[in-house]
């Protein structure tokens, strides 16, 4: 049995106890340190209290930088090294926050030991909150050292499509464009249109494809959390027996790569990941056959591009001009590649720690469901639940549900990081046998 | 023409009545209803149909039927986008094509990117960059340059001059150059750094000045009016897109279209030969070596040419080498080698065959 006085009641009845035998005890006992329950602390024993060495190494190498940044930002102001600086300023503040608690525990149970001394009795009382505060620290620190996406910076695109569902999957495309158009009039996000293809149903108005494109820097981190499939319950308009269908509409975002301002640190031009082959690249117009130059008229403007070893294509008839559409077909497309290669990435990593970590939501999952007969939207990743859908479809509401997602996402990355940072050192401690 | 098929006439009739008309001359169901949508733009942005949806609908039907006589979508409306310039368009000139556009950015992206890279060259010795556009109808070539430089802030400014022997086309270019101006597209110095000239640049008249002829007089007095000394002045680079049709490739290879609504006088070069070209250069090709030749008496550091295809590079390229250039090719994104540049050993340019930084380059 867990030992009852340092566990709370509501974080025990989530534990069902089965079997008593020492393994499934530990592995109860770590189950429920990751799910942050309500610990108290314990003042002798403290071997998860404290950070592992590898991630405080990093921290502190971090930090250092951040300090390095700074004096240089001291001499000369540099937008780019300002950005950098900005984005390692909570690693340092968390590590000192951390580094100080740390020196108050050792202080106050070296104070705590010595019988002889008067504050021995109040150095003991004050130990527990010492040990939270390095807990609150330590997770803070943890936080801020899940590298920020590499493509946060960066303004993004939705795009929304139609899934299973026939027509009744049209006309919530239709509405799910209403929501994002409301939600980013209510964020005072600029947003243009780039392609808007109504369906045009019994039931009201359809739509077979949306596209925005939000050029709000920073918009791709928030927005992100969106991509995924969006369920929908409800009787539908062409339904005249009165049965709940279910159909799905498929969201994507992408981060915007190459934009102009061009003092992103990642994603831009200089990313690895964005580097295409202009060989494997195909480019299609409408009228392919002929001479070109000045024998044809000009007129398809419109252009497919086709990164042929990943099979991604992308359309663009957004401008008159071909060579425009031609060049904002290769930014879309570079984001594309460079979202798919990312994934494959992590895929890669989070493949060989799977036991451990739970791999999260792939773009097959269902991400939220909207009921319309209950009136009440789920998200399923957070498990966060909304009960005014007709506001929620108006665009309010919505940011409180992206942001319980990013939270939920925060949280996985930090287990994604750890599993990760657990795996270096298994590998570094193998090759130093060696 | 072969008539539309019943099917594909019903299928589009069901989508909208006017797509039909549309179908005639492109054939490809999507770019009918590309124009569609554009045309429909056009008419909801004139203001006074604005109260009359049937006039509006009336107004789009003839669009429509004109579209359906195949003349260019681009006449309709009156204007051609040319990457970010506006481009009037009309029956004087050639419509500015997709290839040029290309050709014109890649240079611009390498001017950037492998030439304005520091500030002593940003300088350029203190003086004015001079860029030549010869045939330049209705002037895409030398607005497209002209706003891309203007992006680049260049300390010491720069000049371009347009040339074409077609008043009709000069008057499309000088009126394109004040719509941008109007649109915001272009500043109001365009006016002073943008010129465009009336003259024959094949066979040039005699100067009145005791000059070489008088293109060459007027290349030099836009040039130098503003410093006043009317020395002959360096031009940096010549820019043409000269016509480069043949004869028999005009009647053969050409859209109807385009037989139908544009100059001749812009595709094929004209019979009649100047003295100075031998014969066994090919109509076609006339007007390569006399753009060489301005380029040789202006002291230009590089030439870039637009021409027809594979065989026809090959030609003016080792014309070039003949002449004293070093030369490369720039494939157009259907991989045809479009583009013949030529540039002096002596004169650094030897970046401008590289695959181009960010713009699109397929070589």
């Amino acid at each position: 049995m867990i030992r009852p006085p340092w566990i709370c009641r509501h974080c025990l009845s989530r534990v069902r106890i089965t079997t008593t035998s020492r393994r499934t005890r530990l592995a109860l006992a770590h189950n429920i340190i990751k799910r942050q329950s309500h610990i108290s602390a314990r003042p002798d024993e403290d071997d998860d209290l404290f950070l592992a060495d590898s991630l405080l190494k990093r921290a502190k190498q971090l930090s250092t930088e951040h300090d390095v940044l700074e004096r240089q930002l001291m001499e000369d102001f540099d937008t780019k090294t300002a950005a950098r600086a900005g984005h390692l300023r909570p690693v340092s503040e968390a590590l000192k926050e951390y580094e100080a608690a740390v020196e108050n525990l050792k202080e106050l149970r070296a104070l705590a030991s010595d019988p002889e001394s008067d504050l021995s009795a109040m150095a003991v009382d004050d130990i527990p909150p010492t040990i939270d505060q390095i807990r609150t620290s330590s997770a803070a620190l943890t936080t801020s050292l899940v590298p920020r996406h590499q493509f946060a910076a960066l303004p993004c695109t939705i795009e929304i499509r139609p899934g299973t569902g026939g027509s009744e999957a049209t006309l919530f495309a239709n509405d799910l464009y209403k929501m994002y158009t409301s939600l980013l009039g209510i964020l005072r996000w600029q947003s243009s249109i780039i392609s808007y293809q109504t369906h045009n149903e019994i039931g009201g108005e359809g739509c077979s494809e949306a596209i925005i494109s939000v050029s709000t820097p920073e918009s791709y981190d928030l927005l992100r959390h969106e991509a995924g499939v969006h369920r929908v319950q409800r009787i539908p308009a062409t339904e005249n027996k009165g049965r709940t269908h279910t159909s799905t509409a498929t969201v994507m975002v992408l981060p915007k790569l190459g934009d102009e301002d061009g003092d992103f640190e990642h994603g831009t031009d200089d990313d690895p990941l964005a580097q295409l082959d202009p060989k494997d690249i195909k480019t299609d117009v409408m009228r392919a056959s002929g001479a070109g130059g000045q024998h044809v008229n000009r007129t398809e403007s419109a252009v497919r591009m086709t990164h042929i070893p990943t099979g991604i294509v992308v359309a663009i008839q957004d401008s008159r001009s071909q060579h425009k559409n031609r060049s904002s077909a290769l930014t879309i497309l570079k984001a594309k590649v460079a979202e798919k290669r990312r994934k494959e990435k992590e895929e890669e990593a989070l493949s060989m720690r799977r036991g451990v970590v739970k791999v999260g939501a792939g773009r097959s999952d269902k991400i939220r469901t909207y009921n319309f007969t209950q009136n009440r939207v789920t998200d399923h990743r957070s498990g966060q639940s909304n009960h005014d859908l007709p506001r929620l479809m108006g665009g309010n509401g919505l940011m409180e549900m992206i942001e319980g997602v990013q939270e939920w996402d925060k949280q996985r990355s930090v287990e994604v990081m750890l599993a990760l940072q657990e795996m270096e050192d298994l590998k570094k401690k193998k090759d130093h046998k060696e | 023409m072969p008539r539309i098929s019943r099917g594909i006439a019903s299928y589009l009739r069901k989508k909208n009545k006017l797509l039909p008309l549309l179908y005639r001359d492109s054939r490809i169901p999507e770019l009918a209803e590309f124009d569609l949508r554009s045309l429909k733009e056009h008419v909801l942005q004139r203001e006074d149909l604005k109260n009359s949806p049937r006039r509006q609908f009336i107004y789009l039907k003839s669009l429509c039927e004109r579209r359906a006589r195949a003349e260019p979508l681009e006449h309709i409306l009156g204007t051609a986008c040319f990457y970010d310039v506006e481009i009037l368009s009309g029956r004087g000139a050639l419509i500015p094509r997709t290839e040029t556009e290309s050709m014109v950015m890649r240079l611009c992206d390498d001017l950037k990117n492998y030439y304005f890279v520091n500030g002593s060259r940003r300088n350029n010795m203190g003086k004015k960059f001079r860029i030549l556009d010869l045939c330049t109808g209705s002037g895409p070539i030398a607005l497209l340059i002209a706003k891309q430089l203007y992006d680049l802030n260049l300390p010491y400014g720069f000049q371009v001059l347009g040339v074409d022997i077609s008043e009709p086309a000069l008057k499309l270019a000088r009126g394109s150059l004040e719509h941008n101006i109007r649109s915001g597209a272009l500043p109001e110095e365009a006016r002073r750094d943008v010129g465009f000239s009336q003259g024959n640049v094949l066979s040039p008249k005699e100067s009145l000045h005791g000059g070489k002829s008088d293109v060459h007089d007027d290349i030099t007095s836009f040039f130098t009016h503003e410093d006043r000394t009317n020395n002959k002045p360096i031009v940096d680079v010549v820019v043409a897109n000269p016509p480069y049709v043949s004869a028999s490739g005009y009647w053969e290879d050409t859209d109807r279209s385009v037989r139908l609504y544009e100059p001749e006088i812009a595709l094929v070069p004209p019979e009649e030969r100047p003295k100075s070209i031998q014969d066994d250069i090919l109509r076609e090709d006339v007007f390569y070596p006399t753009i060489e030749e301005y380029a040789a008496y202006f002291e230009s550091k590089a030439v870039v040419f637009e021409t027809g295809g594979d065989k026809q590079s090959n030609r003016i390229k080792s014309m070039l080498e003949n002449r004293g250039w070093e030369t490369g090719t720039w494939k157009d994104f259907r991989g045809i080698h479009r583009n013949v540049v030529g540039w002096r050993k002596e004169s650094g340019w030897n970046w401008l065959p590289l695959p181009s930084k960010d713009g699109i380059s397929y070589d």
